[in-house]
């Protein structure tokens, strides 16, 4: 993978089912919240990363936990091990280049 | 169906735009989480909506397109060669990209045909509720007409009971037929402690076999019921007011229930959702044999009356038959009664037009009313499409060059074709959209803007499932119309010339149709404002017509003698003690009453006038006079003038002898030149043709009745003391000083008086008033929102031209300012080619509003202000002037700035 990052929307929503199984509506929501608006969704752009998200294999359907104070009947999504990789090299990634800028700063100083 | 149904409705319209494997998967949950979104967008209002459903149609278009393509296909299924059902999906996707990339020109034409569709919408709703669609409950309505009395062969009125008869009995080219009252009156339901009103609506026992509704619990009515009045003591409940008053009762069939103090006993409920075959709606149903009851006439004559009018009729044609031929059988069966019976009179004839949601006898005027709202808002429309295919020809000019490489790689001329009709379509099916939203808010915001109104009206204004298909097939025509010009003119291209660069030679019909273009906006949007400076100052001049009483600090209030059980002397001396009461109320100056509150569009009868040896056209117009029941006190509260005679005093009651105000009009048309005041004329009531005397004591200064712009016309007031009407409503008029809210004063005063009389209505004389001018008000409001968007539009429609023809011209100008034009004569030439557009649009706006105007006029929407009023026409040419002058001076001028050796070397 190494350079290749994800789309800012990927990877809000990587984000937003890392916290745990959920489903459309919900991760739509917390992907607005997380990224305070920068990430705009509306539900065909949503469908449209997450189609792609379950064709790349980084997120599966999860058996859905009926609860009882949530009528929505919406279908939950589950990170798959291989999304929580992808996850976990975009923080890599992300830390390596914070670092690396950490160290422009200081050889500035 | 709820917004949100609609909502709902709407999107999984828009999920067919993806392939079936992407909806198996995915349809419900979008869905699902579009209606979240869609119920938080909703709360953040109008502008978010549009916004929110833009993008929604534009992300399903887009992204459905792509998925299809993106060939998810499942396997085995081969993806179908061009020509497919999918072949559009590539051009709608490109018309997207196109429109994405030029944002400024998108948003302008979206908002702007948006804007059109959206009023036009609302129109359409207004008309399909009233004019297109049948009242719930009633079968097989094509096959209903309303029957009534014609008068010298036109319009629509009532008709007596003996010739109803008659006819029904006789008639072959109908199935079945019922009389029924015009609109529903109103009733007083007692209850344990008081008493309520409630609405009526009289019918023959026929009534609900000829509207074949059946009933919910019970029976409807019999025969018997109809002409005897010792059986008619029957009632039908609709069940609205069956479940709301008295809470789906099941044992309510066989109560009595206490109307206009008498017992009626329950025989029946009518089903769910019937309250009669026009907008009017009802509480109850009395057999017409219940007439005297329900309008307080114990003795009342009504029914065996030839002459007395006072009911309508409504009939199921039979099988065969046509309503031009049941019209002809009446008409002859009436010639036939009337052989019998000579005192109908000669000019009587039948009326017969099919049933509809407006009653027969106000549909015309409504209807031209309704063809001048529609015609105001597709001139919007009009302009708006006329600046989007404007902006079209200017964008097929500026993708000359794409469209002939195109053309030069092999495209077919009918594929571009093709492609440039849907970018067009995608954009108006767009607008279409946003339209919705917009629609559905104007809608609700004139149906909230509606007053009260007299009687129970069933008005639906919810932008439903029809409307949107209107909103949709109206885009898609306009579409087809408006891009076909702009898109037949880009393939009409000289390849070679284009391919080599030579494009600035433009051919000349293109701007022969942006000129039309201009000018026909710049013509509509001109009729648009004279149209709503008009009625703007038709409102301006009835605030400053003097309607000849006092309408400020004066509070009406309503009350009915009957709810509290007072008919006759009682009633006289119970409202007596009323005013007594009221005048010991602080703050109250004055207080007197009438039957009749003045400007509410309405008059009263109370009979005809005879004085013998009188011309026959006035003795016509003295006929038709409108009469009110006053009180002694009533003109000095109003402060009506009294210029010859007295008004009416304490002293004209029963036994003394009969007495009458007339107004200045009816005098001087009854006794020309001489005074009024001592004369005499009858009052007939077409049961004896004598009449009765009534002696003239004084004359009153016209004033306005009906309405605030009708003519003078004749007007008679009769002393409460001496002519009640059995329903005995009565209004009072109080005037008051300052301020004070009377309400709760008046409210005890009266309960002190008798606490069973209650109030039936208490608002300022003002409020009561604003009635009259409610089409003028909807119309003002329509043309002023329609004409300041077209006159928007139309200045941009000229901008844009303006700002082309410097781009199409820039070579020449370059060459005439090279050779030494200086930058005046250069913004000189390029103003007066946008100016002779604009004048030439102008006069042809000036010609078409003077039509408006007199169409206008012609309704009597006008109130002191001529159709071709020199105010407006003058203020709004100069305001067009001005603006359509800063409109093309902007690119005027930068074509003056241009750096003509840049222009030059860019050729």
């Amino acid at each position: 993978m190494g350079i290749a990052t994800l789309k800012p929307a990927v990877f809000h929503i990587l984000l937003a089912l890392a916290e745990g199984d959920s489903h459309g509506y919900a991760i739509m929501q917390t992907v607005r919240e997380q990224s305070g608006g920068r990430v705009p969704l509306q539900t065909g752009s949503f469908y449209r990363h997450l189609s792609g998200l379950i064709d790349a294999g980084l997120v599966a359907e999860a058996p859905a936990p009926r609860q009882p104070e949530d009528p929505r009947r919406g279908t939950h999504y589950r990170l798959t091990p291989l999304g929580r990789e992808a996850l976990e090299r975009e923080r890599q990634h992300l830390a390596a280049l914070v670092s690396s800028m950490n160290t422009i700063r200081k050889g500035a100083r | 169906m709820t917004d949100t149904q609609r909502g709902a409705w709407c999107y999984r319209a828009l999920l067919r735009a993806y392939p079936p494997h992407y909806r198996t998967r995915f349809a419900d949950d979008m869905l699902d989480t579009f209606l979240c979104d869609h119920a938080r967008v909703t709360q953040r209002g109008l502008m978010s909506v549009m916004a929110f459903w833009v993008v929604t149609v534009v992300q399903a278009v887009w992204f459905g397109s792509r998925e299809r393509r993106s060939g998810g296909a499942p396997s085995g299924v081969p993806t179908p060669p061009g020509g497919s059902r999918f072949s559009v999906w590539p051009d709608i996707r490109h018309a997207g990209r196109l429109l994405a990339r030029s944002p400024l020109f998108a948003v302008t034409s979206i908002l702007s045909l948006a804007l059109g569709l959206a009023a036009t919408t609302v129109i359409f709703t207004l008309t399909d509720s009233l004019v297109m669609q049948q009242s719930p409950g009633v079968r097989e309505a094509g096959r209903l007409v309303d029957i009534g009395r014609s008068s010298n062969g036109s319009g629509f009125d009532n008709m007596s009971y003996p010739v109803f008869q008659y006819l029904r009995d006789h008639a072959q080219t109908l199935e079945s037929v019922s009389a029924t009252s015009f609109s529903p009156v109103p009733l007083s339901l007692a209850t344990d402690d008081r008493a309520e009103r409630i609405f009526g609506q009289l019918v023959s026992a026929s009534f609900f076999d000829v509207v074949k509704v059946q009933p919910a619990a019970g029976r409807f009515f019999r025969p018997e019921e109809d002409d005897n009045p010792d059986n008619a003591s029957v009632v039908v409940l609709t069940h609205r007011i069956w479940t709301e008053r008295f809470a789906g009762d099941p044992g309510i069939v066989g109560r009595t229930l206490r109307l206009n103090n008498h017992d009626f006993l329950v025989v029946g409920v009518a089903e769910r959702g019937f309250e009669g075959p026009t907008m009017l709606g009802t509480d109850v149903w009395t057999p017409v044999g219940s007439v005297g009851v329900v309008r307080g006439e114990a003795q009342s004559t009504l029914l065996t009356t030839p002459r007395a009018v006072w009911h309508t009729a409504i009939g199921r044609l039979a099988p065969d038959a046509t309503a031009d031929q049941a019209q002809a059988e009446l008409q002859t069966l009436l010639a036939t009664f009337r052989a019998d019976t000579p005192s109908v009179p000669d000019d009587h004839g039948i009326a017969v037009a099919p049933t509809g949601r407006l009653p027969a006898a106000i549909r015309l005027p409504f209807s031209v009313f309704f063809g001048l709202l529609f015609a105001l808002t597709g001139g919007l429309l009009a302009i708006a499409c006329s600046n989007v295919a404007g902006m079209l020809l200017a964008r097929a000019t500026a993708r000359h060059r794409e469209i002939a490489t195109r053309l030069a790689l092999g495209a077919s001329r009918r594929q571009l074709l093709a492609q440039l009709m849907t970018e067009t379509l995608v954009l108006f099916v767009v607008s279409a959209v946003v339209a919705v939203p917009i629609a559905m808010w104007l809608a609700g915001f004139l149906q909230a803007s509606l007053p009260a109104l007299p009687v129970p009206v069933e008005l639906d204004l919810a932008v439903g499932g029809r409307a949107l298909v209107f909103a949709l097939g109206l885009s898609l025509v306009a579409g087809l119309f408006f891009g076909l010009a702009p898109a037949r003119h880009a393939l009409r291209t000289d390849l070679a010339g284009a391919l080599h660069g030579h494009a600035s030679t433009v051919s000349r019909s293109r701007f022969r149709t942006r000129h039309v273009l201009v000018v026909a906006q710049v013509a509509l949007s001109l009729t648009l404002v004279v149209t709503a400076g008009l009625f703007v100052r038709t409102l301006a001049a009835a605030a400053d017509i003097s309607p000849g009483y006092r309408i400020a600090n004066v509070d009406v209030v309503s009350l009915d003698t009957t709810l509290a059980g007072a008919e006759g002397e009682q009633a006289v001396r119970l409202i007596e003690r009323v005013v007594e009461e009221l005048r010991t109320v602080p703050g109250v100056v004055r207080v007197g009453h009438s039957r009749m509150v003045p400007l509410q569009g309405g008059g009263m009868g109370l009979g005809g006038v005879r004085i013998p040896g009188l011309p026959d056209d006035a003795s016509d117009r003295l006929n038709d006079a409108d009469w009110d029941i006053v009180s002694p006190t009533y003109f000095d509260t109003l402060e009506m003038p009294v210029v010859e005679g007295r008004a009416f005093d304490s002293a004209d009651r029963v036994g003394r002898p009969l007495v009458a105000i007339v107004n200045e009009t009816f005098a001087r048309t009854a006794w020309p030149g001489q005074s009024g005041v001592g004369q005499r004329f009858w009052q007939t009531d077409g049961i004896d043709d004598e009449g009765r005397p009534l002696e003239v004591v004084g004359v009153v200064r016209d004033a306005k009745y009906r309405s605030i712009s009708e003519p003078q016309a004749p007007f008679i007031y009769v002393p409460f003391a001496q002519q009640q009407q059995p329903d005995n409503e009565v209004s009072l008029f109080i005037s008051f000083g300052g301020a004070p809210d009377l309400g709760p004063s008046v409210r005890q005063a009266i309960a002190r008086v008798d606490p069973g009389l209650p109030v039936v209505q208490h608002q300022s004389f003002r409020e009561a008033t604003t009635i009259g001018l409610l089409p003028q008000r909807i119309a003002a409001w329509v043309a002023g929102i329609v004409g300041s968007v077209g006159l928007f539009l139309a200045a941009l429609g000229l901008y844009g031209l303006t700002a082309f023809l410097v781009a199409q011209r820039g070579h020449e100008i370059a060459i005439r300012m090279a050779l030494g034009a200086t930058l005046g004569q250069v913004q000189g030439m390029v103003l007066r080619q946008a100016g002779r557009l604009a004048v030439i649009g102008g006069v042809i706006g000036l010609v078409l509003a003077a039509g408006v105007g007199r169409v206008v006029q012609s309704l009597s929407l006008l109130v002191d202000v001529r159709a071709t009023d020199p105010m407006t026409f003058g203020g709004v040419v100069v305001l067009m002037a001005v603006i359509l002058l800063l409109a093309s001076l902007f690119p005027a001028r930068r074509a003056a700035r241009t750096d003509p050796a840049l222009a030059l070397r860019s050729e």
